[in-house]
């Protein structure tokens, strides 16, 4: 028996089944009800079994598996791809998607060359596919139709992190028509990533972002530039964007962009204009690499430049690229006055006169004396600082002055 | 200084356990029925547990007696929530470590006398027995009945590859 509290529950469940005719398995042990309870709170390997088990458990768990997926450019990507076209039942209740937006078929091309070709070569390929694979080609729209399919009716999504890394022609076909699924349909996006290749000369990012009203985070990795024309009234909700600089200055200004990750190589002279657009804005976190080979001039300039352009930074994170002078380092993070967390990945050098061919070794063992001195003196700039990280790379640790916490050096008073 | 009021319940068996009213009240369903009914002598009756599960579930009230009441509109759904309530504390751990038969009849008894945290940490529990079982071991814990046909498993495994570890 079920307490009416619980059923009342299900009648607002969205994804409750209808109820099941008496032909379907007797109920186990645990009423469904409850069962539904232990679908919800298993871990996405167990809905995978129990979404296995039967009928009954199969329509309790999908919705809950397909909220979130996190898809491969392989086998199990494309059958994800396949049958989701063939189940637009799923497609709305898909809350965040992380993978590629086409799946990317080469054997389809080949066979329907194959196919259309007729020659004696080809023919000769096509029997030797096996049956399965031929019935696949002959059976499903393209890649891109089935992209267009799956992100048409995902409507529901707020999580749209694409991965593509291939270029490829066919975004502007998904994206860039004057029917863009995104732009008609899905507009309740709150994180979106696009990763487009050189090969979208035609993609309007425009009018994929103008109707996301909602956009708090955007993540542009964009291989060639493209125009972005937005209006004032566009993103009014965007706090979060990483991109490169060029398009920085043109989404930023007029939005209440509060953390900025600057993707790809910059240099302060060629940027200043666009630097400059962005003095007027609150960014107060601020993610960017920084540092050039033999030109610890050119890296003081850099690190000055960005704290000319952006004022309130709060929380700054250098990932060095190359090796950098401590001493220009330090000039020019003074500019940072209203900074209180630094993070610092990446090589830094401490003598002067170094030979640079070696660059990715360190020539001055790091060690806590360094750069206990090296925070303190910082701090006389920075009034603000509380904490320094530091570390070799993103996710090693490169000095063991606290065994606690060997990255970290916090100033106490 | 008056003593706390208290209740009695009587279990299906007819035994009957007088507890402190804040301790019974843990139940939503009987701190219905005393609103609706009023205080009164007679013992509340529950049909549909037993008395060594009632004594099991009077245990978990009385030790979570103090503890801050679960929002009503909590919706299980929700990737919030669920995380919220994906730990078990040590003394919810031990107190669930019963054999199968008894850990379910707990889940149902809780469902029944809608006593919310003691639901969630059954499900955790059973949700967490589930971790690493194959589809057959999961039928067999359920009682569950295959009705899928071979090609309709092969399909559905096919389908749902994606989400495997890997």
């Amino acid at each position: 028996m079920v307490s009416w509290k619980l059923r009342k529950k299900f009648e607002r469940h969205e994804t409750l089944p209808e109820p099941l005719p008496e032909t379907l398995p007797k109920t186990p042990s645990l009423p469904y009800e409850i069962l539904l309870l232990i679908v919800q709170l298993s871990d996405k390997r167990s809905l995978v079994r129990l979404i296995r088990t039967c009928h009954r458990l199969r329509r309790f768990g999908e919705p809950i598996l397909y909220r979130h997926i996190r898809a491969h450019q392989d086998d199990r990507g494309r059958n994800l791809h396949r049958m989701l076209v063939g189940r637009p039942d799923l497609l709305p209740v898909i809350l965040s998607y992380h993978g590629p937006l086409i799946m990317a078929e080469a054997n389809d091309a080949k066979a329907e060359g194959i196919i259309s070709s007729g020659l004696s070569k080809g023919e000769a390929l096509w029997r030797k596919m096996r049956i399965a694979t031929r019935k696949w080609v002959m059976n499903d729209p393209d890649p891109v139709e089935r992209a267009k399919i799956i992100f048409s009716g995902a409507v529901n999504i707020r999580v749209l992190h694409f991965t593509d890394t291939r270029t490829n022609p066919e975004y502007a076909q998904v994206f860039g028509d004057a029917g863009a699924p995104l732009g008609s349909k899905a507009t309740n996006i709150q994180s979106l990533v696009l990763n487009v290749g050189s090969g979208s000369p035609h993609l309007a990012l425009g009018p994929i972002l103008r109707v996301q009203l909602r956009l708090k985070h955007l993540e542009l990795r964009l291989k060639i530039y493209v125009p972005i024309e937005l209006d004032k009234t566009d993103l009014p909700e965007l706090e979060s964007l990483k991109a490169k600089l060029r398009y920085a200055a043109k989404i930023v200004p007029g939005r209440p962009v509060k953390r900025l990750e600057l993707l790809g190589d910059w240099r302060p002279s060629r940027n200043s204009l666009q630097q400059l657009a962005l003095s007027t804005c609150g960014i107060t976190e601020l993610t960017a690499k920084i540092g050039f080979r033999r030109g610890d001039l050119r890296d003081e300039a850099s690190v000055r430049a960005l704290a000319q352009s952006l004022r309130g930074i709060e929380r700054l994170c250098f990932l060095l690229i190359g090796p950098m002078m401590g001493t220009s380092l330090r000039a020019g993070l003074r500019a940072y006055r209203s900074l209180s967390h630094l993070t610092l990945v990446g090589p830094v050098y401490w003598k002067r006169n170094i030979t640079f061919s070696d660059e990715w070794q360190p020539p001055v063992p790091y060690h806590p004396m360094l750069y206990a001195r090296y925070v303190e003196d910082l701090k006389a700039s920075c009034p603000a600082l509380v904490e320094v990280c530091w570390s070799e790379t993103a996710t090693e640790s490169c000095c063991g002055w606290d065994e606690e916490d060997p990255d970290v050096f916090r100033i106490t008073q | 200084m008056s003593a706390a009021p208290q209740v009695t319940l009587e279990s299906s068996d007819g035994e009957k356990f007088k507890v402190d009213k804040e301790v019974a009240e843990r139940s939503v369903l009987i701190k219905n029925m005393i609103e609706d009914v009023g205080e009164s002598d007679n013992p509340i009756p529950l049909p549909n547990v037993n008395a060594s599960v009632l004594k099991k579930v009077l245990e978990y009230c009385e030790h979570h007696r103090g503890d801050p009441l679960p929002a009503a509109d909590a919706d299980p759904s929700n990737d919030d929530n669920r995380k919220r309530a994906t730990e078990i504390s040590d003394w919810d751990q031990k107190f669930i470590q019963v054999d199968q038969e008894m850990l379910f009849e707990i889940i149902l008894a809780a469902n029944y006398m809608d006593i919310k945290p003691l639901l969630d940490v059954g499900c955790k529990t059973v949700a967490n027995m589930i971790k690493g079982k194959t589809p057959e071991e999961i039928r067999k814990l359920f009682n569950i009945v295959n009705d899928f046909t071979p090609e309709e498993e092969a399909q559905i495994k096919k389908e749902n590859e994606w989400a495997e570890d890997r």
